[in-house]
């Protein structure tokens, strides 16, 4: 009788409407900019899109894809958009194998001073890459790196987050399946290749998405690596369009649309994965 | 003792021609890793001290020891420098418990089964999952100084601002801007709540509600000591990456200015090193963000990150 009185069912839509204003409140500083960025970007107003008149134009008229054309186009944004696909392949795939290389070893092989290492590599993961820049471009730049995509990719080809990650995997599986194969005469690498890596798939994907969305998004070493402007990132690229065109609005989010979208389909379509690598990883010790 | 002799036993005796090996294959196995790491990690690590104690610049390397000269130099009489650590401090003060807050108020409400929340739950994600300098981008569009802004249509036609204000242009209004901005974040610690949340047995909300608990008091005694190990997980790593936050964030949005109003610690090595070519300099700098860094993480991480891994992980 108490559950469906009128004073109940007042209370609980009184809690509802207070639960969709929150909800509305917090879409304020994460949906809505992204929609505004959206609709300004298919603003096809005049020559130059949208412009801030009072009050701002929200419907896109007529709406028009030709700001996305014009910076892929006029602005280099095809290259800027390759230089990153080719940064982020050579991140990602090195994370992948020499984390899962190094952390079988480490999970699996014994050897003289394993822990050892084991346990200073862990020590690095404190460190705030920031507080590293600057030796590490001295030496990039001795090595010839600058303006080049080995000076993009190597100093972040191999994570110490990976190893450790791909380590605490593979201490899940049972090892008897190994033991097994060696037996029969398979040395390490066979039993990696062949038993290890077809059971890591989860494990994989987790360390590959978090790589990908990471190395896509950053920023400070591209912007010093890459100073010519032919190397440089979608990042960089957006960055320094903004300075030379702040005016041009439409083009602006265009090119922000096209900086966001790979990282963005990719961690809304595979969050699961992304949770427990990032509890796992995140200051380990 | 006894163990291992009756495993040795056991195994056949192939195993043991395999032993030799064990070490070389262990070794090729981390040894590109290691290699990589040696070079990029820990030459740099013992690089960054010893450069913070030189006189040293890209035209002249590797320059003369100065001792601790560019600490001195620092803390006496670089005026931007306190500038950069007080808004760093603002920053992490203003933004850690926001932030935490607002992760956890998201996350309670997507986890209720109100029509609409996997809209929210993803919407939530969109600014930590696009890039820092893509997301910033936006904010400059909702923050265009104009009258046709966004933001100051928004303001002055509900009466709140009579005239528009340049939000980034004024040294009132940049660096709560810019802290706005950040504000959107909090979708990884929503997601981290979200799965502590779930975790929760349900029998526990069972018994507040026979024992006649409010929403607020089911709140303060059931899930917030429940979730206490992910708010000390989450306040744990955000301390310790506070000294170089929002680099990305300030680069794009004001580039420090007006007149420092914005200036933070990330931004202030980026540009000492490599706008003002003072690398033993801005090498001091960074050995700072390094030593605290540790220092927190060494102090808290490991047992936030135990607390949240003996909590949520399996």
């Amino acid at each position: 009788m108490s559950r469906h009185s009128p004073k109940f069912e007042s209370r609980e839509i009184l809690q509802r409407t207070a639960a969709y204003f929150v909800l509305m409140l917090l879409s304020t500083i994460t949906i809505l900019p992204f929609v505004f960025m959206l609709l300004v970007s298919l603003d096809g107003k005049g020559e130059w899109g949208w412009a801030p008149t009072a009050p701002p134009r929200l419907i896109p008229d007529p709406p028009t894809l030709r700001f996305y054309a014009y910076v892929l186009s006029a602005f280099n944004f095809v290259r800027y958009f390759i230089n990153s696909a080719i940064m982020t392949a050579g991140i990602t795939l090195g994370n992948l194998v020499f984390g899962t290389l190094a952390g079988y070893a480490f999970a699996r092989i014994n050897f003289k001073g394993r822990d050892l290492i084991f346990a200073a590599l862990l020590g690095t993961m404190m460190i705030p890459s920031e507080s590293l820049v600057i030796p590490q471009y001295l030496i990039v730049q001795r090595l010839g790196w600058l303006n080049t995509y080995a000076g993009l990719i190597v100093p972040s080809m191999v994570s110490v987050f990976g190893i450790f990650l791909m380590r605490e995997f593979i201490r899940t599986i049972p090892a008897s399946l190994e033991e097994a194969a060696m037996i029969d005469g398979c040395n390490r690498l066979g039993v990696f290749m062949r038993i290890v890596v077809p059971l890591m798939k989860p494990a994989l994907v987790t360390l590959a998405i978090i790589t990908f969305v990471q190395s896509w998004n950053t920023f400070l070493w591209p912007l010093i690596v890459a100073q010519r402007e032919s190397m440089f990132t979608l990042q960089i690229g957006l960055a320094s369009f903004r300075e030379q065109r702040a005016a041009e609005w439409s083009a602006l989010m265009a090119g922000t649309a096209i900086a966001m979208l790979p990282t963005t389909v990719l961690f809304l379509s595979l969050q699961r994965y992304y949770i427990q690598g990032l509890i796992m990883g995140a200051t380990k010790g | 003792m006894g163990s291992a002799r009756e495993t040795r036993i056991r195994l056949p005796a192939a195993t043991r021609t395999f032993h030799l090996s064990e070490a070389f294959s262990g070794w090729s196995f981390i040894l590109p890793g290691v290699v990589v790491i040696i070079t990029f990690t820990f030459v740099p690590l013992l690089a960054t001290f010893w450069l913070s104690l030189r006189d040293v610049s890209s035209f002249n390397f590797p320059g003369r020891w100065i001792g601790l000269q560019n600490y001195i130099d620092l803390f006496t009489w670089d005026y931007s420098w306190w500038t950069a650590l007080r808004n760093t401090l603002i920053i992490a003060c203003v933004h850690i418990p926001v932030g935490i807050a607002l992760g956890l108020i998201a996350a309670i409400l997507v986890n209720q089964p109100l029509r609409g929340r996997t809209f929210f739950r993803w919407g939530f994600l969109i600014p930590v999952s696009g890039s820092a300098v893509a997301v910033s981008m936006m904010w400059i569009l909702v923050f265009e100084p104009s009258r046709g802004g966004f933001l100051n249509y928004a303001l002055t036609s509900l009466g709140i601002l009579e005239r528009p204000i340049a939000w980034l242009g004024n040294e009132m209004t940049a660096l709560p801007a810019v802290v706005l901005t950040m504000f959107g974040n909090f979708g990884f610690r929503m997601l981290i709540y979200l799965s502590a949340l779930q975790g929760i047995p349900k029998e526990l909300y069972e018994a507040a509600k026979i024992d006649g608990a409010g929403s607020w008091a089911t709140f303060r005694y059931v899930t917030w000591p429940m979730v206490m190990p992910a708010t000390f997980f989450i306040l744990v790593n955000n301390l310790a990456s506070s000294l170089r936050e929002g680099f990305e964030q300030v680069y794009v949005l004001t580039g420090g200015g007006p007149m420092g109003a914005t200036e933070i610690i990330p931004l202030s090595i980026y540009r000492n090193a490599f706008v003002y070519n003072q690398i033993g300099y801005a090498s001091a700098i960074s050995v700072i963000v390094l030593v605290l860094t540790i220092a927190i993480t060494l102090t808290l991480g490991r047992r936030a990150s135990r607390a949240a891994q003996n909590a949520y992980l399996d």
